[in-house]
């Protein structure tokens, strides 16, 4: 009987060690992607208010969507792990409002063991008066989602960071890019992040930057 | 002895936890997008031709909440569409869709964001199709005519996509192309392949046809897109 519960205590014990570890893991650090920087770098700012669709969160990643009714599922089987959103941008700079439509759907490529639980983001922006722009991205909600799990086991409801960033290497360690004939932002990236509201509304910051301009002919 | 027979039992529970964990984190069966066969017609140029459709307004993707920012932005959240005025009253309007193939299978989303300068002139139009499965398809087009939302006091309504709630544009014809450019023969353009789409390149046509006009002024009916596209470097 001891010798069982010895080996029980062992069982618990090594899966503890591996629960804390592949919270702990490492590898997703070396896919996101840091902020811009720059004086052409294009900085908004949003509030996710209008969305439909899945929740991003650990249930969901995991294959077991909520879907309160307040949500306004997507109930069609080809759109369950989808959400779209509807909202204004503000510049950080001079507070120019823009519309942009966002979709995110569930990355094709996840792995609890690689620490990516990300969503393949598909952008759709416009100013009035501007020529529109396309951008795809991928954001991994791996840290962000983990901290929210401490968060709740520990009971304080506190986000750990003021800043999570989202925006990653996409499957094949793709990039970030922006489609945009006619803007100065065609071939550009995109970063995002999130600032948890500690108990208010979030805020999500999206940046823009326009390619590198070519080298100067020797 | 008997404490190292504990010990043995315990290492070899210990590292029974870490496989077991290990093996769930591997094997935990991770959501997976459904995806429809793909109706798709191969060109006699090796290229490729899809069409998607999008009925209205039963497809249209009324969004939850509320979202005011100032008087310049305004939603219709019963029409999934919003839009944006500035100062010179140039126009920029989102709207959402479901996605159907030609089959009437959703299969995604479909996101239209139309820029109308000041004035009247036509609109340009940015179509997104986000097709979960496979990846998205962005397309750009010069509209017909002004395609962006406006104004209309009609029905308990404030705002309509003008050709698609508005009967008044259908006066005398039940079909219309939208597209009408840059490429020729009344064609927009791939602007944008992601996924499986990635490196496409080719037109399409965007076509709106009236199945029926209701007593209020709207009407139901479908659009069409229709793309013939090829990899860019075949």
């Amino acid at each position: 009987m001891m010798r069982w519960i010895a080996a029980f205590a062992g069982l618990l014990t090594g899966l503890v060690i591996a629960v804390v570890a592949l919270l702990l893991n490492p590898v997703p650090h070396r896919g996101l992607l840091q902020p811009l920087s720059g004086d052409d770098v294009l900085t908004l700012r949003y509030q996710q208010v209008n969305s439909r669709g899945f929740d991003p969160s650990l249930p969901a990643f995991l294959g077991r969507p909520p879907y309160p009714e307040d949500r306004m599922p997507l109930p069609d089987p080809a759109l369950r792990h989808l959400r779209t959103t509807m909202l204004v941008l503000t510049g950080r700079e001079d507070g120019r409002l823009g519309l942009a439509v966002r979709t995110s759907a569930l990355a094709r490529d996840n792995s609890l063991l690689q620490g990516r639980l990300a969503t393949e983001e598909h952008w759709l922006l416009g100013w009035p008066g501007e020529p529109g722009m396309v951008a795809t991205a991928s954001s991994n909600h791996w840290f962000m989602l983990r901290d929210e799990l401490w968060s709740r086991l520990h009971g304080s409801g506190v986000v750990l960071y003021p800043r999570y960033l989202l925006s990653s290497l996409g499957s094949g360690r793709t990039l970030p890019e922006i489609a945009a004939a006619g803007s100065p932002f065609a071939g550009g990236t995109l970063r995002e992040w999130v600032e948890p509201g500690q108990g208010r509304a979030s805020h999500w910051v999206i940046q823009l930057q326009p390619p590198a301009p070519p080298p100067p002919a020797p | 002895m008997l404490a190292r027979t504990m010990a043995r039992y315990y290492i070899g529970g210990f590292i029974g936890g870490l496989l077991l964990a290990a093996l769930a984190a591997l094997l935990w069966p991770l959501p997976e997008h459904h995806r429809f066969r793909s109706l798709i017609d191969v060109l006699p140029n090796g290229g490729r031709a899809e069409t998607f459709v999008i009925r209205w307004p039963q497809d249209r993707l009324e969004l939850p909440g509320d979202f005011l920012v100032g008087d310049r932005v305004a939603r219709a959240a019963a029409l999934g569409l919003m839009v944006l005025e500035d100062e010179r009253d140039g126009r920029v309007s989102a709207e959402l869709f479901r996605l159907r193939d030609s089959a009437g299978n959703v299969i995604g989303v479909a996101a239209r964001m139309a820029i109308a300068p000041p004035a009247g002139a036509r609109s340009t139009t940015d179509w997104l199709l986000v097709i979960p499965s496979r990846g998205s398809l962005a397309l750009r087009q010069l509209d017909s005519r002004d395609l962006a939302a406006r104004r209309i006091s009609r029905g308990g309504a404030s705002w309509a996509s003008p050709a698609l709630d508005d009967s008044r544009v259908w006066a005398g014809r039940s079909r219309m192309t939208a597209s009408a450019g840059p490429v020729a023969g009344m064609r927009g353009s791939v602007l944008h392949g992601n996924g499986e789409f990635r490196g496409m390149t080719g037109r399409h046509t965007e076509t709106w046809t009236v199945d029926e006009r209701l007593p209020d002024g709207f009407a139901r009916g479908r659009i069409l897109i229709e793309t013939e596209m090829q990899r860019s470097s075949e």
